[in-house]
């Protein structure tokens, strides 16, 4: 039964990877303008086409105002992964080292897989 | 027939009549703490009118958005208006709005409560500084009732309280309420110091040009013009000319009075009134929503002829007003600034393509003053004109625009509305005008011109 349990990942999984590395599409803030005065920034590609007007959510058709460069949002913070949570224990090489010695104890005979 | 017996009356309604009697009684006694607990209650007032609980409302505050928008861009991407586009406003319209930018940290619900405390703080400082001023004047300490609180000249504070409570949200969410609010410091100086009141005129018009045409009646009225009006004002002014010469070809500090020469009428403006009313009769539809300066604005071949000679009118009305004013330059300098201030005022909104609500905050400074002066009988009729103004102004905004620009079924009560205030706004600027005209004509020989 504890086998065969999946363990610390939620159905649906999902990607322990960062975006660190990642970089977003070129991009801008459009802002629109209707008459009650309510202000909608709104993220369009770079490539796009900015559309002139945009419905409110007071129902008026709010009017296009400019363009400003996009703001990169601030990084939340979030909780480490377990490789992150790993590598803060131990260095590379002891990990090599590790692995390496329960590599031998599986040809050996001493350990077996799980299933 | 029950409650007409008399056992009734002395059963109930006489114990409620006689608290009530206390209560008035003690209300006019305490006058002063009243004054600020009905302060309290009237900017309350004003918060819960600005911020209309239905999103699908227009709310009277949305200019403090736009305010928040020129500021969190200025303070992100470092595009102002003024230094690196035309404005809308003056140059020093934008420091409250900085101000309240500066403590708000980008929020918007944050930035509108700075600024409502700012309001509420300058006026309730100004309405302490001329109660004071009335309590030196004033001979009798004792009132027992709120007519006695008038004749001692506490109901200058009164009346600016129940003008903003007649002229609801758009008083407080404006920059017209900052102008003002100099306007009225400038008043009060006036006493003490004529180079105070023409720094605090100076600002006004810096900020927003309407309060600031009491400037010129000062102009007129004082002997040592060099010295106490026009080197106070260059000295308020000498900012703006110093960021000019910095910024040289990226600085637009006039920008706002070329705004205005190329727009259509505006449906609220006086001007457009009988395009307006003749509407309702033809059944035309020519109200055409202009999204750059964020007004509805009405357009017809009648009304375009309007708005092209009204530019030209508008000219030839102020120097006929200032003409007057030259006239009764002799006149008792509170009386004439006074007059003569809110003449050139109510030109400049009667004559104007626009006729925005906040236009008639810019009256409660010299009409406020003008019942705390010794002259108070003379204003009653204008300041009750300048109230049922006020009260009108808040009918149509927010209360009956939303009907006049959907063409809803009661878009004749708007109109109607509309009407009727634009017409008060005419007879007040009649009695105006006439006053100021009495005034040159009777002055006395002896009179103090100035000090």
């Amino acid at each position: 039964m504890a086998d065969s349990s999946f363990k610390g990942l939620a159905i649906g999984g999902r990607s322990l990877e960062t975006d660190d590395a990642i970089n977003f599409a070129e991009r801008y803030e459009v802002t629109y303008i209707c008459p009650n005065k309510h202000i909608t920034i709104l993220p369009f590609s770079s490539e796009a086409e900015v559309p002139p007007v945009w419905e409110c959510r007071c129902g008026k058709i709010a009017h296009v105002r400019g363009n400003t460069p996009y703001k990169t949002p601030k990084k939340a913070s979030r909780s480490k992964t377990h490789w992150e949570m790993l590598t803060d224990r131990r260095s590379m090489e002891d990990l090599q080292k590790n692995l390496d010695e329960r590599l031998k104890m599986l040809e050996s005979g001493k350990i077996h897989r799980g299933l | 027939m029950r409650l007409a017996d008399k056992g009734y009356y002395v059963r109930f309604l006489n114990p409620l009549y006689n608290m009530l009697k206390k209560a008035y009684t003690l209300c006019c006694r305490n006058r002063y703490k009243t004054f600020w607990v009905l302060f309290a209650i009237v900017q309350i007032y004003l918060y819960f009118t600005n911020e209309p609980i239905n999103y699908n409302e227009p709310p009277p505050s949305g200019d403090l958005s736009l305010y928040h928008y020129w500021i969190d861009r200025g303070t992100q991407f470092g595009v102002w208006p003024i230094l690196h586009e035309p404005s809308v406003y003056p140059p020093y319209a934008f420091i409250p709005m900085l101000f309240a930018g500066i403590f708000s940290y980008q929020n918007l619900f944050l930035f509108k409560i700075i600024w409502y405390f700012l309001m509420m703080f300058l006026w309730g400082f100004g309405l302490k500084l001329l109660w004071e001023q009335v309590d030196k004047s004033s001979k009798s300490k004792i009132s027992n009732s709120f007519t006695d609180i008038f004749h001692l000249g506490y109901g200058s504070c009164y009346y600016a309280l129940f003008y903003m409570l007649a002229m609801g949200g758009v008083f407080s969410s404006r920059i017209d309420c900052m102008a003002a609010v100099l306007g009225l410091y400038g008043f009060i100086a006036l006493k003490n110091s004529e180079k105070a009141t023409s720094a605090f005129f100076t600002a006004a018009a810096w900020t927003k040009v309407f309060v600031g045409a009491n400037f010129t009646p000062l102009f007129f009225a004082t002997k040592k013009k060099v010295k106490n009006v026009i080197l106070p004002a260059c000295i308020v002014s000498a900012p703006i000319l110093l960021l000019m010469f910095a910024c040289q070809n990226h600085f637009y500090p006039l920008s706002f009075l070329q705004g205005q020469s190329s727009r259509n009428l505006q449906i609220e403006s006086v001007a457009a009134t009988p395009s307006m009313v003749s509407e309702l009769f033809t059944g035309a539809h020519n109200i055409i929503y202009n999204n750059t300066i964020y007004t509805n604005e009405i357009i017809s071949p009648v009304c375009d002829f309007i708005a092209q000679i009204l530019n030209y009118i508008l000219v030839l009305a102020t120097a006929i007003i200032l003409f007057l004013v030259f006239r009764a330059r002799k006149a008792d300098e509170t009386q004439l600034i006074l007059s003569g201030g809110l003449a050139v005022i109510l030109g400049l909104i009667v004559f104007n393509k626009v006729g925005s609500p906040q236009y008639f905050t810019a009256l409660l400074p010299t009409l406020a003053y003008a019942l705390s002066t010794e002259y108070k009988k003379q204003w009653k009729i204008t300041c009750i004109l300048g109230f049922f103004v006020a009260l009108f102004t808040q009918m149509i905004f927010p209360g009956v625009y939303k009907y006049i620009i959907n063409y809803d079924p009661y878009h004749y009560l708007g109109i109607l509305c509309l009407a009727i205030r634009n017409c008060l706004v005419i007879a007040l600027f009649i009695v105006v005008i006439y006053n100021l005209y009495k005034l040159g004509s009777k002055v006395p020989k002896d009179s103090k011109v100035s000090k």
